[in-house]
């Protein structure tokens, strides 16, 4: 069994203004080699490697896609197309990151959701108050700092849902799943311009909407 | 470096603020005078100060957003996995679908472009031109004298050139246009300066392109006169003639690869 892609990405931190908790996605020469075997192994026809692949990537793409298509249905579906059009499209890889290329390809799928929602609107974000997106409790976490944790993930979500959706999409590439500007550029075809300001209008936008609950972020010193 | 103007910390005056430019700095994006704009706010104005706190603070925060909880297995099973294999001709087109081929279809349109622009360029200039090299280069036709023996002696402009025979090794022949271009009146005119006993003294008019039969035929023999004399075999090809052929070969190459890139992207 292959280790999960994002138990392997170390916690570079990157001396900036703001400590940078992303995780780091510096490359991983034993990663890149272990995608790039898989691909190629599923290139010649192997089901079972390009099944490898899906299972070191799903729970990231899902985190992914789950964020930025509100519905979990529909985000749900995103990614099993996202991972049918990589199985369809397994030589249209052209080198680089696998995890860049199937982060590219789920994005598509997602937007694609997205056009399909506006098409045909369904309940809006049912799945605010979903259990599934609590933090789930270390060993020693004591039941304060658990509590503390929901609370803030829930503003957070509300507000995240909230923004537009070009912002949303450029915050979550940068904050939570660690792209820098450039792969972002590229995955959603703007300039590095776009991506920044996207990334700034949304946390001022964000800071809008959490104003009434900011005391809750401005204790964490980490 | 500007001295940072000191500002009053004051409601109206935070609305005057650039905040983006804060948010700029919070991120660590901001430079130049964004960053003594941006430094200068926040030492010098609370609401400013707090909102890079908070901007700061909450990108903080992102990173630890639990990750929703995937509700099935994305793996692939061995029906969709056979569904999705592109099978029997799309499997042909495969390859042409991949990024190796990818340079069709700018190269197609350039192609098809080209192609296009040179067919109607070649159109404007006296339209399609013979191929046969027999008649390429040679000056224009001087005014053409035919005799014709049972019907009135007409002009070239007016009839076919029905008098004219046409050597074997001319092969067969295209639209000829007897129009301005050189060519036009050598394929006319047999290439070479014609004289003769006519009673008619013609000259073809510009633009004016008429089909040339292989073969005399009419109303009974003809006297020609050394209208037919077959042009040298190495003349060389001039840009009028060449330009016709190369442009349609772009046109339907480019036509093609784009055809053959869309056909395989669709079907993969």
């Amino acid at each position: 069994m292959l280790d999960s892609a994002r138990l392997t990405i170390a916690a570079r931190r990157v001396a900036s203004v703001v400590d940078d908790a992303r995780p780091s996605h510096a490359v991983d020469d034993s990663i890149q080699r272990r995608d790039l075997i898989l691909l190629e192994r599923a290139r010649e026809g192997s089901l079972d490697a390009f099944n490898d692949l899906v299972e070191c990537y799903q729970d990231q793409l899902f985190g992914l896609v789950a964020r930025m298509v509100p519905d979990r249905d529909q985000a749900g579906d995103a990614v099993q197309e996202a991972f049918f059009s990589a199985y369809r499209n397994l030589r249209s890889f052209r080198g680089g990151s696998v995890r860049s290329w199937l982060s590219r390809i789920a994005i598509n799928a997602a937007m694609d959701q997205q056009r399909l929602r506006k098409r045909r609107p369904s309940q809006p974000y049912p799945e605010l108050d979903d259990e599934t997106w609590q933090p789930p409790a270390g060993e020693d976490a004591d039941p304060v700092t658990t509590a503390l944790q929901g609370e803030r993930t829930r503003a957070l979500n509300t507000a995240l849902d909230a923004i537009t959706p070009d912002q949303r999409h450029a915050i979550v590439l940068f904050d939570v799943e660690g792209y820098d500007y450039a792969e972002i550029a590229e995955m959603t075809g703007v300039s590095l311009g776009t991506v920044k300001s996207r990334i700034h209008r949304g946390r001022l936008a964000l800071r809008e909407r959490l104003e009434g609950s900011m005391s809750l972020f401005r204790g964490e010193g980490a | 470096m500007p001295e940072t103007p000191v500002l009053p910390d004051t409601a109206a005056g935070h609305a005057a603020h650039d905040l983006l430019a804060i948010a700029a700095y919070a991120a660590g994006d901001a430079t130049g005078d964004e960053l003594r704009t941006a430094s200068g706010l926040a030492a010098s104005c609370a609401a400013c100060a707090e909102l890079h706190h908070d901007l700061r603070a909450i990108a903080r925060a992102m990173p630890f957003l639990p990750a929703p909880a995937r509700p099935r297995d994305f793996r692939l099973t061995a029906d969709q996995a056979a569904a999705l294999r592109p099978a029997g001709w799309r499997r042909l087109l495969t390859p042409f679908a991949g990024p190796r081929f990818a340079f069709a279809a700018p190269l197609g349109g350039a192609l098809a472009a080209l192609g296009l622009a040179g067919i109607l360029v070649a159109g404007g200039t006296g339209g399609i031109v013979p191929m046969s090299s027999s008649t390429a280069g040679q000056p224009a036709a001087a005014p053409v004298t035919v005799t014709s023996g049972s019907a009135a002696a007409t002009t070239m402009d007016d009839t076919y050139a029905g008098s004219l025979e046409v050597p074997p090794s001319e092969g067969p022949m295209l639209l000829a246009p007897v129009a301005s271009s050189p060519a036009g009146r050598s394929s006319a005119g047999g290439g070479a300066p014609a004289t003769g006993q006519g009673t008619v003294s013609s000259s073809a008019a510009p633009g004016d392109a008429r089909p040339v039969p292989e073969k005399a035929s009419g109303e009974g023999p003809a006297d020609v006169g050394p209208v037919a004399q077959p042009a040298p075999a190495e003349a060389p090809l001039t840009p009028e003639q060449v330009l016709p052929p190369l442009a349609a070969v772009a046109l339907v190459a480019g036509l093609a690869m784009l055809g053959l890139r869309w056909g395989a992207r669709r079907a993969t």
